[in-house]
């Protein structure tokens, strides 16, 4: 419980300006429950590490997709390129209201993209900053 | 369609006689237009301006049901008792023509008469087995219902025959007339303009048959009314064979399958195809595209039931022999290999493209999974 209000806390510091859906919150406290399971060390999402594990290349992917911003374009404001040049609208919720409202479609990219850039599923610690991050933006 | 129904008559010169009505004269040089239009939207045109070759065709058919309506009641030289002759006469005639003195004619000669009938029915011909393949590949136009892919194909092939015969007729028929020409020292080509011919004294005038315009146009209006009421009849036919409806997002499949590049309708390739796919999705092209255990079972039977064969448009028809080598690759096919061969292979490159695989940007109606001509565009450069 007291994990759950320190995670509250930091959500109302992390995501002030941008009203979100019940859905979006349901989908990181769902996250939130998982990360805890995952690691008993967990406390709150954190955006900026969000940032650094969209942003920055990892190994164990597949060569061609090193990072998320190789199909999500340089920044969440900007759109991106699927390998089969459809274009991806941004990830950031300003931009792409829509986004992250189909608990379903997260969890079904997050599956299929962290396995093409890591080779292995994300924690949900992870998807949980990556969350906060893209939907701070 | 009021016609001019003067017949022979002395009235026009002393020494000329009309021999071709008003009728028939216009008759002959719309039918040249609207043919050349026909051959150069068939062989040259790009394949969107194909509404073009059938508004001339359907011109061509207007004009054709009315000369043979013409020939029955129309002025003397224009019937067909009067010019189909039999193959005696053309034997006579052109015996006749063998020794450099031709016998004269008012209307056509007995071997021009049988050139003019080969015309017409060679035409005649054409309209019908166009109408066929328009319905049979394209789904289009009066018949769209009750021609499968495979009829509209043979009659496409037949079309395309009968079209070379055309051809060989039509140059064969301007010989002709030179050579008549040349030996009754009389322009034919400019008598099909005035209508006109020379009247010399040796020749004698054959009694022939007034024009009756009142019975040609009780007929035309008979036959016209006719085409209307049966396109009105076809036209209640309720969904062309092979044109099952189909929508991508109903079904969940533009949320599977349409957010990496287009829903690629499930006509575009046979089952086997999409069978395999549907099992390697989580290696789709070097792609992660793996689905939960339901959905992906759900698309496995939407695709496979909806599959090439399932379909009747050309496209299905064509892409169900797929590469050997890529048999999932719509773009591997030979038919799409063969199609679109003259497209450079930059121009699939450009922005508002992308990738050859993003078929709507070229084709309009791809969603539908007709593929039809018409709707062909290149966004950066038209490719015929
Ligand atoms: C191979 C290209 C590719 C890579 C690499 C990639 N993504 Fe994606 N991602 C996509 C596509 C395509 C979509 C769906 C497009 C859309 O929703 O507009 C998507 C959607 C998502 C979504 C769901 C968005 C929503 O609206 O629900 C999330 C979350 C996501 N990606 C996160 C990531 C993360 C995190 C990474 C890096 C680990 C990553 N992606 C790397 C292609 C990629
Ligand atoms: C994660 C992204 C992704 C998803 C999801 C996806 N595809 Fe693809 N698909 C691709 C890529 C990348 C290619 C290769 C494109 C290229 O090479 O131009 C491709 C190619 C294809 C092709 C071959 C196109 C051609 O070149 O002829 C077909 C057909 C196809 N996909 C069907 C499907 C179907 C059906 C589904 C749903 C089950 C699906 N795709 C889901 C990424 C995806
Ligand atoms: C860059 C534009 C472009 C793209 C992309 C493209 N096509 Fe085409 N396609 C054309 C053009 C242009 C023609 C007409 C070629 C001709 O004149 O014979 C054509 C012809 C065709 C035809 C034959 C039509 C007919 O009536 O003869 C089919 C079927 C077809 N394309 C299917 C596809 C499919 C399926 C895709 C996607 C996998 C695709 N095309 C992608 C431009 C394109």
């Amino acid at each position: 419980m007291k994990a759950f209000i320190v995670w509250m806390v930091g959500l109302a510091t992390v995501v002030p300006q941008h009203a979100w859906s019940g859905e979006q919150a349901s989908l990181l406290e769902k996250y939130a429950r998982q990360a805890r399971q995952e690691s008993p060390d967990f406390t709150v999402f954190q955006p900026q590490r969000g940032e650094l594990f969209f942003t920055s290349r990892h190994s164990g992917g597949k060569p061609d997709t090193p990072a998320c911003t190789t199909c999500h374009g340089a920044t969440p404001t900007s759109s991106g390129m699927t390998r089969a040049n459809k274009p991806i609208e941004p990830m950031a919720i300003s931009k792409t209201p829509s986004r992250f409202a189909d608990p379903d479609k997260v969890e079904k990219w997050f599956g299929r993209n962290c396995d093409s850039v890591l080779g292995r599923p994300c924690t949900a610690q992870e998807k949980g900053d990556v969350l906060v991050y893209l939907l701070k933006q | 369609m009021s016609l001019s129904h003067t017949s022979v008559s002395r009235q026009a010169s002393a020494q000329e006689l009309l021999i071709w009505d008003k009728g028939t004269r216009i008759f002959h040089w719309m039918l040249v237009l609207l043919v050349v239009g026909d051959a150069l939207t068939g062989w040259m045109a790009p394949k969107w301006m194909l509404n073009w070759h059938v508004a001339f065709g359907a011109g061509i058919g207007m004009l054709l049901i009315w000369r043979i309506v013409w020939g029955v009641y129309g002025p003397g030289p224009s019937r067909f008792e009067n010019f189909i002759r039999s193959p005696a006469a053309v034997l006579g005639h052109l015996r006749s023509v063998a020794s450099g003195h031709p016998r004269w004619h008012a209307g056509h000669n007995p071997a021009g008469g049988w050139m003019i009938v080969a015309l017409l029915i060679t035409l005649t011909l054409i309209l019908i087995t166009g109408l066929i393949a328009l319905a049979g590949e394209e789904k289009q136009g009066i018949l769209a219902g009750w021609i499968s892919y495979g009829v509209g194909h043979l009659c496409k092939e037949i079309h395309e025959g009968l079209v070379t015969l055309l051809f060989v007729l039509i140059p064969t028929h301007i010989a002709g007339v030179i050579l008549e020409s040349l030996l009754e020292r009389e322009n034919l080509i400019r008598s099909m303009i005035t209508g006109k011919k020379r009247l010399t004294a040796i020749q004698t005038l054959p009694e022939l048959q007034q024009a009756k315009p009142v019975h040609a146009l009780i007929w035309n209006s008979g036959i016209a009314l006719l085409l209307w009421v049966g396109y009105l009849g076809l036209g209640e036919h309720p969904a062309p064979l092979g044109h099952a409806p189909w929508s991508a997002s109903a079904a969940g499949y533009a949320k599977a399958c349409g957010e990496c590049h287009w829903s690629f309708h499930p006509s575009l390739l046979p089952e086997s195809s999409w069978q395999t796919m549907i099992s390697t999705l989580d290696n789709h092209f070097g792609e992660n595209a793996s689905l939960s255990e339901d959905v992906r079972r759900q698309m496995d039977d939407l695709l496979r039931t909806n599959a090439a064969h399932a379909w009747d448009t050309k496209a299905a028809n064509q892409l169900r022999r797929v590469s050997k080598e890529e048999p999932m690759r719509i773009t591997a096919a030979p038919y799409w290999l063969k199609k679109h061969r003259h497209i450079p292979a930059d121009s699939y490159a450009s922005k508002s493209i992308g990738s050859k695989s993003n078929c709507p940007a070229c084709h309009q109606d791809a969603e539908s999974g007709h593929f039809t001509p018409q709707a062909i565009r290149n966004p950066k450069e038209k490719i015929a």
